[in-house]
């Protein structure tokens, strides 16, 4: 028995130096100090030299399945007592281990959605855009949708924002989401094309869904008033948006210029 | 009475008792927790530099590539279940961050040829990815590779900045590119 374990021992010990040595090996040939055909050659020695450790000790373990001696070197029955403590102890470890491990292996669909507390302004628009696009079909995903397409919009990338604002509207929004997208989609019909007609026949569709949207209200007034050149019909949206938001002086003072039938600034 | 264990061996006994516990703690711990970023004595070193052989055999692939800013290697296997899980995401990462000069490479890990190449086409293939076979594991022993998925982020000095084990999302992936990038 003593052979064998002082056997294993010395194989053991040929691994670890042959995993050494390919470590090694491999920082050399990183740093170009030997050729890269050495490099092969040896990295071929010290991988079959791992092998040939790894497969004596297992035929070492094979050939000796209980290594427990018999006879007079045989433990006290304290030592079986300590013995099966430790083996319940290391199965009961492996138990915890393995329960608490299960809410890990569930997590990754847990962190499909972003959470609430997600804060869009912390990634760049390409990690957005990866997340929407990895969790397309997620119902949580319009939020971040909206947000990335906002930033679009605020920037001046009509062409960035579109789609995500098309894709919102086919994806089961809810009603807030629907205004959003459709407010947004109505402006660019008329700052991005010209299209005062189909502007505003957007923006009532996002007013059926939320009819008190400041956002829709303001750029229905905005296009009614710029783009139809109908400033009395904007002053009843501006004030409504004014209501809603009272702190908005810019609002006050285009509704104080429709009002007085100026032309839209 | 003889063979009652000693007082030694109980006390001895509850040592081992307690410290299966504490280490039954810090791996259960390890896996609830955050497990995904985790620790590597490569972070902060410079990354192993190597070339693989393409999947389909086409070439070579050189690690870290030498015209990206970052460079992702992810270690996967077709009898790997959580990387099915976190295929798609790294398709979305290579593709939102073409522009951003972000490479991920795909190495396969312990796997045949033939199981990584049906793997990747039956997930998704991407023309932004480079896909690499790892001959006696020589790529997964210098990243120290303890299982799949894992994967490594280089950044432009060419030192590993991070290492995600299982399956990683998108949102990860992309807030250590920002944060590679931003530096």
């Amino acid at each position: 028995m003593t052979t064998a374990v002082g056997e294993e021992a010395k194989w053991q010990e040929r691994f670890h130096q042959a995993a050494r040595d390919l470590e090694e090996l491999e920082q050399q040939l990183s740093e170009r100090e030997i050729p890269d055909s050495t490099g092969r050659r040896l990295r071929k020695t010290y991988l079959q030299e791992m092998e040939t450790a790894r497969r004596q000790i297992r035929e070492l373990r094979e050939d000796d399945p209980d290594p427990s001696p018999t006879g007079q070197g045989r433990p006290s029955t304290g030592f079986w007592t300590l013995g099966r403590i430790v083996v319940a102890a290391i199965l009961g470890a492996a138990a915890v281990a393995l329960v608490l491990s299960v809410g890990w292996f569930a997590q990754p669909e847990q962190q499909v959605a972003p959470d609430p507390q997600f804060d869009p302004s912390r990634y760049s628009d390409e990690t957005m855009e990866a997340v929407i696009a990895a969790n397309a079909d997620h119902p949580q995903i319009n939020g971040m949708r909206l947000a990335l397409a906002a930033r679009y919009f605020q920037a001046g990338d009509l062409s960035a924002a579109f789609p995500h604002y098309r894709e919102v509207l086919e994806r089961s929004p809810l009603p807030g989401e629907e205004a959003e997208a459709l407010s947004r989609l109505g402006w660019m019909a008329w700052a991005g094309s010209g299209e005062v007609q189909l502007a505003i026949d957007t923006l009532d569709r996002a007013l059926a869904a939320v009819p008190e949207h400041p956002q829709a209200l303001y750029f229905k007034a905005i296009v009614l008033w710029c783009g139809a050149g109908q400033a009395q019909e904007a002053v009843p949206l501006l004030g409504r948006v004014l209501e809603l938001l009272p702190s908005e002086t810019e609002v006050a003072s285009e509704l104080a210029a429709a009002r007085a039938g100026e032309e839209c600034r | 009475m003889r063979n009652r264990p000693g007082r030694a061996a109980i006390a001895l006994a509850s040592m081992v008792v307690i410290s299966m516990a504490v280490i039954a703690g810090v791996f259960a711990s390890r896996l609830s927790g955050d497990p995904q970023f985790a620790p590597s004595p490569l972070i902060g070193a410079p990354a192993p530099a190597m070339t693989l052989p393409r999947l389909d055999g086409s070439g070579e692939v050189a690690i870290p590539d030498p015209e990206a800013q970052v460079t992702i290697i992810n270690f996967f296997a077709s009898w790997c279940l959580e990387c099915r899980i976190e295929h798609a995401d790294l398709l979305a990462v290579a593709d939102a961050f073409r522009g951003a000069g972000v490479r991920l490479v795909q190495v396969a890990y312990q796997d045949r040829t033939s199981d990584a190449i049906a793997f990747v086409n039956e997930l998704g293939v991407s023309p932004l990815v480079l896909y690499a076979s790892d001959p006696d594991s020589r790529a997964a022993i210098s990243f120290g590779v303890f299982g799949v998925p894992e994967t490594y982020f280089i950044g432009p000095d060419r030192t590993v900045t991070a290492r995600i084990t299982g399956p990683a999302t998108a949102l990860q992936l992309g807030q250590e590119i920002d944060r590679i990038l931003l530096d």
